[in-house]
C-alpha cells in the first residue's frame, strides 16, 4: 500500500523519514542516530525523569502524560509488560501502520526503552489483523536486532481482530490474554493488572516512537518543537475530500485550516469545506467555518470548539455532499461497533443513529432534536465501560452544532439536494448496503 | 460535593459507579434509593451524582449489597471510610 508523506515547512523530520519506500534497515536506522550510546546511557530514574520532562503525550486519543504512565507502571512490584497497540482500528487513521512497516526500528527502540525504564521482561505487539506488512516488518527488524543484541526482552506478537473496540486498550490486554478482544471495566486498570496479570506499559505506536528522539536529544530538544501542553510533532493521516491524503508529520498547535491547504493541497474540488472530523470517528464534527477562527490542532483549541484533538485522523467534507448523511452514516457506525457488553452503549447507540436519521430523512418525531440532544448531553455519557459510548455521543452531539442548518432544511424538504453518498474511510458501503 | 449540612464532613473520593458490563438492569438500585439512582428508557441505572454525600452512605452500600449481579461500587479514596459512616 503506498501512503503519501510529507513534514511540515521547517520541522526537523523525527517520525517520517519522506519518500521511503519500504522498510528501514538497521543500518539505515542508525546512521540517522538510532540505538545510539548517547540514548541508553541513561540511569533507569534518569531515564524516567527524562520522559517526564519532555511532556510527551500518548497518541491514541486520550492523551495522557506518559511520564505519569511510565512511573506508574514502575512503581508496582514484579516484572512487568509493554504492549505496543498497533492496532489502529480507527478506520481513517494509517499513521500507525506507516510507522511499522516503514521505520519498525523507531518503534522497537521506542518500546525498548520503555522496558527499559519500567523494568519489562517481554514486549507485546498488538497488531491489526490485515496488517500484514506490518507483522512482517516488526519480525524483519527483531531479527536483525537480535543478531547482535544478546539480551532482548520476550518477543510476542497478537493479532487484533477486526473491528473498533478491539484497539481499546483493556481489549489489547484481553486479546494478549488469549481471551476476546473486549473491553473490559476498570479497574484493575493495565498498570496494576495487565498481560499475563502483570504490571502493563501500554501505548500506541506514534507515542513510543517518539521516545528515541526523548532519550538522544533530551527533553529540551523535543520540546523545542510544537505548543508547551502537547511537546513535539505529530503524525496526522488526512483523508477525504483533500486533494493530497497521506500521513504528515506537523508541530503540535498548528493551524487547522493550515494543515489542509499547505500540505492537503485543499478540497478535491476546490470548493468549500463543510465539515471536518479533526481527530478520528471518535473525537466530534468541526464546522467548515471553524477553520477560518483560527482552530489549532491542540487539545486546548478544539476543545473550545466541542471537540476533542483524537488520534490525529483528519477527514474533510466537502460541500458537494450532504454533511448530515456522514453524521448518520457514523452514528450508524458506533451502533454496529458497539461490543454489546454494556446497556447504554448497545441501547443507546443505534436509538442516537435512529433518531438522527429519522431528521436527515425528513421523518422527524415532534421531539427528536431535544431527545437526541439528552442522550448525547445527559442521559449516556460516561456510562459505557470502555470510550466507544462517549466518542458516540461526541459524534452526535456536535452533529446537531455543525449540522443544524442541514437538519431545518431536511425537516422542511426532506433533503438538501445534495448526494447522500457516504465519504467517509472505511464506511463508504454504508448507504449502498442500506439501499440494496 | 458540598454537603446539604455543613456540620457532616464528606470523605474525599466516595464515588458510585455503576460496573456498565455487570449490569443487567434488574433496577432493584432505583427502586430502593431512588435519591442514589434513576433508571434510563431502557431500565439501566444512571446514578444521580458520584460523590456520595455522607448521609447517603448507609443507603449506597444498601442499594450495592441488594444489586444481585453486584455491578454497583463504591470506590473510595484512601483514608475515606464510608464502610463505617464516617
Amino acid at each position: 500500500m503506498l501512503i503519501d508523506t510529507g513534514i511540515a515547512p521547517g520541522t526537523g523530520p523525527r517520525l517520517l523519514t519522506p519518500r521511503h519506500a519500504g522498510r528501514e534497515s538497521l543500518a539505515e536506522y542508525r546512521r540517522l542516530g538510532g540505538y545510539s550510546t548517547a540514548g541508553w546511557a541513561h540511569s533507569l530514574p534518569d531515564l524516567l525523569d527524562l520522559v517526564e520532562a519532555s511532556g510527551l503525550r500518548g497518541r491514541g486519543g486520550a492523551g495522557f502524560p506518559a511520564g505519569r504512565k511510565w512511573r506508574s507502571v514502575a512503581a508496582e512490584p514484579g516484572l512487568r509488560v509493554v504492549l505496543v497497540n498497533g492496532a489502529e482500528s480507527e478506520p481513517a487513521s494509517r499513521k500507525d501502520h506507516w510507522l511499522l512497516t516503514h521505520r519498525p526500528h523507531l518503534v522497537i527502540e521506542g518500546a525498548l526503552l520503555g522496558a527499559r525504564a519500567v523494568g519489562a521482561s517481554e514486549i507485546v505487539f498488538y497488531l491489526h489483523t490485515v496488517a500484514q506488512e506490518a507483522r512482517a516488518a516488526i519480525e524483519a527488524a527483531w531479527r536483525e536486532l537480535a543478531a547482535e543484541r544478546r539480551s532482548l526482552p520476550r518477543r510476542r506478537i497478537v493479532v487484533a481482530p477486526p473491528g473498533y473496540v478491539a484497539g481499546e486498550q483493556s481489549a489489547a490486554i484481553q486479546r494478549a490474554n488469549g481471551k476476546k478482544a473486549l473491553p473490559t471495566f476498570k479497574p484493575p486498570r493495565a498498570h496494576q493488572q495487565g498481560v499475563g496479570g502483570r504490571p502493563t506499559l501500554v501505548h500506541n505506536v506514534e507515542t513510543l516512537a517518539n521516545v528515541p528522539f526523548i532519550a538522544r536529544q533530551g527533553a529540551d530538544a523535543f520540546r523545542s518543537v510544537g505548543i508547551p501542553t502537547a511537546p513535539g510533532t505529530m503524525l496526522l493521516t488526512l483523508s477525504g475530500a483533500v486533494r493530497r491524503p497521506g500521513v504528515y508529520e506537523v508541530p503540535s498547535g498548528v493551524q487547522l485550516a493550515h494543515v489542509l491547504d499547505e500540505l492537503g493541497g485543499g478540497t478535491v474540488d476546490g470548493g468549500p469545506i463543510q465539515a471536518v472530523l479533526p481527530g478520528g470517528y471518535f473525537a466530534g464534527w468541526l464546522n467548515g467555518a471553524a477553520l477560518h477562527g483560527g482552530v489549532a490542532l491542540s487539545a486546548e483549541s478544539l476543545r473550545d470548539h466541542g471537540v476533542e484533538l483524537g488520534s490525529g485522523a483528519i477527514t474533510v467534507v466537502s460541500d458537494g455532499v450532504c454533511g448530515l448523511a456522514q453524521a448518520v452514516a457514523l452514528l450508524h457506525f458506533f451502533a454496529r461497533e458497539s461490543a454489546r457488553q454494556c446497556g447504554p452503549c448497545a441501547f443507546g447507540t443505534p436509538a442516537m443513529a435512529a433518531a438522527l436519521e429519522r431528521l436527515a430523512r425528513g421523518r422527524a418525531e415532534d421531539n427528536d432534536v431535544p431527545r437526541l440532544r439528552r442522550y448525547a448531553e445527559v442521559v449516556l455519557p460516561g456510562r459505557g465501560a470502555c470510550s466507544h459510548l462517549d466518542g458516540a455521543t461526541i459524534a452526535a452531539r456536535t452533529a446537531l452544532h455543525v449540522f443544524a442548518e442541514e437538519i431545518a432544511q431536511h425537516a422542511r424538504y426532506g433533503g438538501c439536494g445534495r448526494p447522500e453518498r457516504v465519504v467517509l474511510p472505511g464506511l463508504e458501503d454504508d448507504d449502498a448496503q442500506r439501499a440494496a | 460535593m458540598p454537603s446539604a449540612r455543613p456540620d457532616i464532613r464528606v470523605p474525599e473520593g466516595a464515588r458510585l459507579r455503576v460496573n456498565a458490563i455487570r449490569c443487567q438492569a434488574f433496577g432493584f438500585c432505583a427502586d430502593y434509593a431512588p435519591e442514589l439512582f434513576g433508571l434510563d428508557e431502557w431500565g439501566y441505572p444512571v446514578v444521580h451524582r458520584r460523590e456520595i454525600p455522607a448521609e447517603q452512605l448507609a443507603l449506597a452500600y444498601e442499594a450495592a449489597r441488594r444489586c444481585p449481579v453486584r455491578a454497583i461500587l463504591l470506590e473510595q479514596a484512601r483514608g475515606a471510610s464510608p464502610r463505617r459512616g464516617e
